[in-house]
């Protein structure tokens, strides 16, 4: 009898504790489920919320009242920053379309964005079911990617067997686009081709360089290793040191110790956002020092910069995008291409207003911007929201929004034209500092010590 | 590879980090010990310990090894909370039901620090330099870290061997019922050992920004609750002490082994150091199934 009633109690204990953990993480990040219209944030227009059915071969197009687009995102779990910096560009993307373009014209009549997404809870077993959800009973018309390549690999299959279109913003592993899939379509570089940038900056300062390569054991970041090594080789720079860690890692000791007896001349980590910063913490504290330091998008995180300091000095980071270095509407005129979207400064008031104050957007706010961007262009564009439709259209569009130049392959939806920057903190700034065309300023080549760090040493270009 | 400061540097490093595991598995092994709970929710309170320590720095200026005082009490604290709160009431159920309990409360904590804190990626810098030996240079939190790590694991041992309250806790390890025919106050042995061993787990994460002071989130947690479990059997599960020294071991292991693998030119032996960890977890538990320190 007390063992039955023990059990009803813990049952019941679970089951507050499992409602209390689910609301908790409901109130920080959107509900679960949630149809989002981000036209205002006060007060939710009264959009009609019948399902609408599309003849998208009809001429003139049927003008629906909204168009649906659809995601989820990993809100709670292990991509919860990126995705909620992703989520942020996503809105900002969708408020400047409804409220400042005031909607996308369609049929002569300006259409809004609705967003609904999910909690995907950063759980690749979720993700297929989501989207299943998303097509078959919210009946969205347009898909965008989960964050991270290994959720857009169990998403993409499901977009393609039902034949929508899903425009994928950050899940950058090449080989996503490899498996023949026609529907998938990337704003942002690819993993392989993310390093190559960074390579060339070596190369142009210290061509004998010995280069040391750390990477994490997942998907994008063995690709990003790849992608330095491959370049490295091509500019023959020596790759002295080239070895991966665990995706759980807590101390960095073991392998930065081996990696210190090959004296390198640049190290470059491929990290994700806690053992990026962890790395960087712990190559201080053991006070390995380098020419160079570079690692994948991290050192552009306000997290970064916060955790370090001063000691973030001369650091650089390969990025999607960052604020300060945005592409304008001269740009795109320069380099023959029609521009699209807000400018940097919009993007910054947008995100001022969703955001807490003391963070600032990343390249996931950019990626999650553009691919609202771009697809609101191509459903423009094509004037029709039949995804095959659409999906044509992307492939001659030569647009550039604030995060950079689109253009993909016809065949595999690959990002063609989308170029990764690379940005070195100097002087508490994180400057753009390659490729020269985009470039704020000159690399710090070497960088100051830890020990001058410490003491207040700052990377200044000469 | 011949300087034998290097390896010595491995060693030396892999006892430092060892002191956190034996301490971070202490409170698990607490709990299982002597409440027979499985704390499968002991890395949210590693969590919870860290944040304790970074707020503490970045707040109110107090060091890691300071602020561990306080994580100490909040988890003392919290101990008692969820005792006459919940598990008192679950005492005596199947283990499943704590397991689960346990379980949930971990996702509790994880989604409160997250709504809190927001999942941002938080950080900071405690430097006290370093000590250079033989040409390596270790730092110097990490050596005060692992000295306060083993003083507080000597202090639970003296608690538990030279006290009236330890003797009554260890007396109710061997037979609660027993215990209570001596005139223990069982309930009260109950509630002073969660509290004791969620002060320590706790504690044990604002020290464990000694090695994690970047990276301080909201579901860090998880790989510390499998060591952990890992490290509590090798010391015998239900043996705090015996985990102490279990962690030791676990930490010269991770690390020596990865000098093995890189010798043997293993493309990635950093992967490989957890599997060698593991197998000789295995190993020692075949020739001594009752953990390294069970009699």
């Amino acid at each position: 009898m007390a063992q039955t009633k023990a059990l009803a109690i813990t049952i019941l204990v679970a089951v507050v504790f499992a409602a209390l953990g689910y609301l908790a993480g409901q109130m920080t990040a959107p509900r679960t489920g949630a149809t989002v219209t981000v036209t205002s944030y006060a007060t939710v227009t009264s959009y009609v919320t019948v399902s609408r059915t599309v003849t998208p071969t009809t001429s003139p197009v049927a003008v629906p009242e909204k168009i649906t687009i659809g995601l989820t995102l990993g809100l709670s779990g292990a991509y919860s920053y990126a995705s909620t910096q992703g989520l942020r560009g996503i809105q900002i993307a969708v408020k400047w379309i409804n409220e400042v373009y005031g909607g996308i014209n369609l049929g002569g009549k300006k259409v809004k964005i609705e967003l609904k997404y999910y909690d995907d809870q950063s759980n690749k077993e979720l993700v297929p079911s989501l989207y299943e959800q998303l097509i078959k009973v919210d009946k969205v018309d347009f898909l965008l990617g989960p964050y991270g390549s290994p959720l857009v690999f169990v998403a993409a299959p499901v977009a393609e067997k039902y034949g929508k279109l899903m425009i994928n913003w950050m899940g950058t592993s090449d080989v996503i686009h490899e498996q023949g899939y026609k529907m998938i379509v990337m704003v942002s570089t690819h993993s392989g081709s993310q390093m190559k940038p960074a390579m060339e900056m070596v190369k142009s300062l210290d061509p004998n360089a010995k280069v040391a390569i750390i990477y994490k054991e997942d998907e994008h970041n063995r690709l990003l290793a790849q992608g330095a090594r491959e370049a490295a080789k091509q500019l023959g720079l020596q790759v002295v040191f080239d070895k991966s860690y665990p995706v759980d890692i807590k101390d960095f000791t073991p392998i930065f110790t081996e990696m210190a007896t090959y004296k390198p001349d640049v190290i470059v980590i491929c990290p994700h956002e806690a053992d990026g910063i962890l790395a960087a913490t712990q190559l201080a504290e053991l006070n390995i020092n380098a020419k160079l330091m570079i690692m994948g998008f991290v050192p552009s995180l306000a997290s970064f910069k916060r955790a370090l300091g001063n000691l973030a000095e001369g650091w650089a980071g390969t990025n999607q995008w960052s604020v300060g270095a945005s592409y304008t509407p001269d740009d795109a005129k320069a380099l023959g291409y029609e521009w699209f979207g807000p400018t940097e400064e919009e993007v910054l008031n947008l995100y001022k207003q969703i955001a807490p104050p003391e963070d600032f957007p990343s390249e996931h706010t950019g990626a999650g911007a553009a691919a609202v961007l771009i697809l609101a262009k191509a459903i423009e564009k094509a004037q029709s929201l039949d995804p095959q439709v659409v999906r044509n259209t992307l492939n001659t569009m030569k647009v550039m929004t604030f995060y950079g130049p689109f253009q993909i392959d016809p065949t595999t939806g690959k990002q063609i034209a989308h170029k990764e920057i690379l940005s070195q903190w100097q002087q508490g700034k994180f400057v753009p500092i390659w490729p020269p065309e985009i470039a704020l300023s000159k690399p710090v080549y070497p960088i100051p010590t830890w020990d001058e760090k410490r003491q207040g040493k700052q990377a200044v270009p000469s | 590879m011949a300087d034998p400061g290097y390896l010595a540097f491995y060693i030396a490093t892999g006892l430092l980090l060892g002191t956190f595991y034996g301490l971070a598995t202490v409170g698990l092994s607490f709990t299982f010990g002597i409440l027979k709970i499985l704390n499968s929710g002991h890395g949210s309170f590693i969590m919870i310990g860290a944040y304790v320590s970074y707020w503490s720095f970045v707040i109110l200026g107090l060091p890691p090894l300071v602020s561990a005082l306080l994580a100490f009490l909040i988890g003392f604290m919290l101990g008692l909370g969820l005792y006459y709160g919940i598990v008192s009431r679950i005492l005596g159920g199947p283990e499943l039901i704590s397991l689960v309990l346990m379980f949930a409360m971990g996702i509790l904590l994880q989604e409160f620090a997250k709504f809190v804190w927001t999942p941002t990626i938080r950080g900071f810098t405690w430097d006290l330099g370093r000590v250079s030996l033989f040409g390596y240079a270790y730092p110097t939190t990490r050596i005060v870290g692992g000295v306060v790590s083993a003083v507080i694991a000597l202090g639970l041992y003296i608690f538990l061997y030279r006290t009236k309250v330890g003797r009554a806790i260890r007396s109710v390890v061997e037979s609660a019922e027993g215990a209570t025919l001596c005139g223990v106050n069982v309930n009260r042995i109950y509630a002073i050992s969660l509290a004791i061993a969620l002060g320590l787990t706790i504690a044990s994460g604002g020290l464990a920004t000694l090695y994690v002071s970047g990276g301080i989130e909201p579901y860090m947690g998880d790989p510390y609750t499998t060591r952990a479990f890992a490290i509590a059997v090798l010391g015998g599960l239900t043996s705090p002490f015996g985990a102490f020294i279990a962690g030791l071991l676990f930490g010269v292991i991770e690390n020596l082994s990865y000098v093995l693998l890189s010798l043997t030119n293993v493309a990635n032996p950093f992967s490989m150091t957890r599997f060698i960890a593991f197998a000789m977890i295995l190993v020692v538990l075949l020739v001594r199934p009752q953990g390294i320190m069970r009699r």
